[in-house]
């Protein structure tokens, strides 16, 4: 009886053993994965919230070198928000495109300049927190605040002689 | 039959046990795999942050210096006043911070040298930039500016 009970004993204290380690495996495992996932959203996180300002600050800067030419690029106001005016030439000379923020987006809408225009028409480019344009002189300084409270910007040279610089109002 | 049974369920856990064994020694290694994959893929995630603002930080130096075509007006332009005792001769090296905007106690510096290439109806100003991190270089570019003899630029 007292050798049944000691082998009884034993093997329930290997039992337990494999057991503890087993439960130590599988919480390292548990910790790995989660540590991971949260590695991977917040990497993954970052690289959006990095590509949309300057996928952005780049969309701005190539649009403005488009259309740099003399009385083309001008900077409105529009019931408060900041509005890049780029002014089509040529045939389409009646039609402009906006660019602004609105509403945690980058809107751009190409439009009729007889037409009325309101913030908030146009087309969702890319989530960012703020765009602010600065013009002194032929100089652009664009500004964007990304979700992080993050300010990146960029400068850009007009060199056509029409643009004078500053921010016009306008009515909306 | 009772010894049997006890060496049966001892060689049968013993098994369990290097079994076990063995998997946490391959978790282990997988693990030591798979946190230096993660540790790469954010230092790679910095790096890549890091060159996205040396490149928009040096593409706006390209564009004001193409029309100022001088250092003290480009750096005072888009670094303010204070910046402008960074520069020594035909060189510059500006201390920036990690939002590549000027800081006295940067990390990063933007470095700039120009010269001059003379030609018989002006001059090229040429400007080779650098921004670079404890000595590493992270984006190198060069841009110019054509001064027409006689015509000041501004």
């Amino acid at each position: 009886m007292g050798i049944e009970k000691a082998v009884s004993k034993n093997s329930s204290v290997d039992v337990l053993c494999a057991l503890s380690l087993f439960l130590v495996f599988s919480i390292s495992s548990l910790i790995l994965i989660t540590i991971g996932a949260g590695n991977y959203k917040g990497i993954l996180g970052e690289t959006n919230r990095s590509f949309n300002v300057n996928s952005s600050l780049h969309y701005i800067i190539n649009k403005l070198h488009s259309y740099d030419r003399s009385g083309l690029v001008s900077i409105i106001e529009i019931d408060g928000t900041q509005v890049l005016e780029l002014s089509e030439s040529g045939d389409i000379s009646g039609y402009h495109t906006m660019i602004y923020h609105h509403d945690g987006y980058i809107y751009e809408l190409l439009t009729s300049k007889t037409l009325s225009f309101k913030i908030g028409d146009g087309e969702q480019i890319l989530p960012v927190s703020e765009l602010v344009f600065d013009a002194s002189g032929n100089i652009i300084t664009i500004e964007i605040t990304d979700s992080d409270s993050i300010t990146k910007s960029a400068v850009v040279c007009l060199k056509s002689v029409g643009y004078e610089g500053g921010i016009n109002n306008a009515q909306g | 039959m009772l010894k049997v049974n006890r060496r049966f369920a001892i060689r049968h856990l013993n098994s369990f046990f290097q079994e076990i064994i063995i998997v946490i020694l391959f978790f282990s290694l997988s693990c030591a795999i798979i946190v230096q994959v993660f540790a790469k893929a954010y230092i790679t995630n910095l790096e890549t942050e890091e060159h996205n603002g040396a490149v928009l930080a040096a593409s706006s130096f390209c564009e004001v210096f193409s029309v100022r075509g001088s250092l003290s007006g480009t750096v005072e332009l888009l670094y303010g006043g204070d910046a402008v005792k960074f520069i020594y001769e035909d060189s510059v090296k500006i201390p920036l911070d990690e939002n590549f905007c000027f800081s006295q106690s940067g990390s990063y510096y933007l470095t700039a040298t120009t010269r001059a290439a003379y030609r018989e109806s002006g001059n090229v100003v040429y400007a080779d930039l650098v921004i670079f991190k404890e000595n590493e270089s992270l984006f190198e570019v060069t841009t110019s500016a054509y001064q027409a003899k006689g015509a000041a630029l501004e």
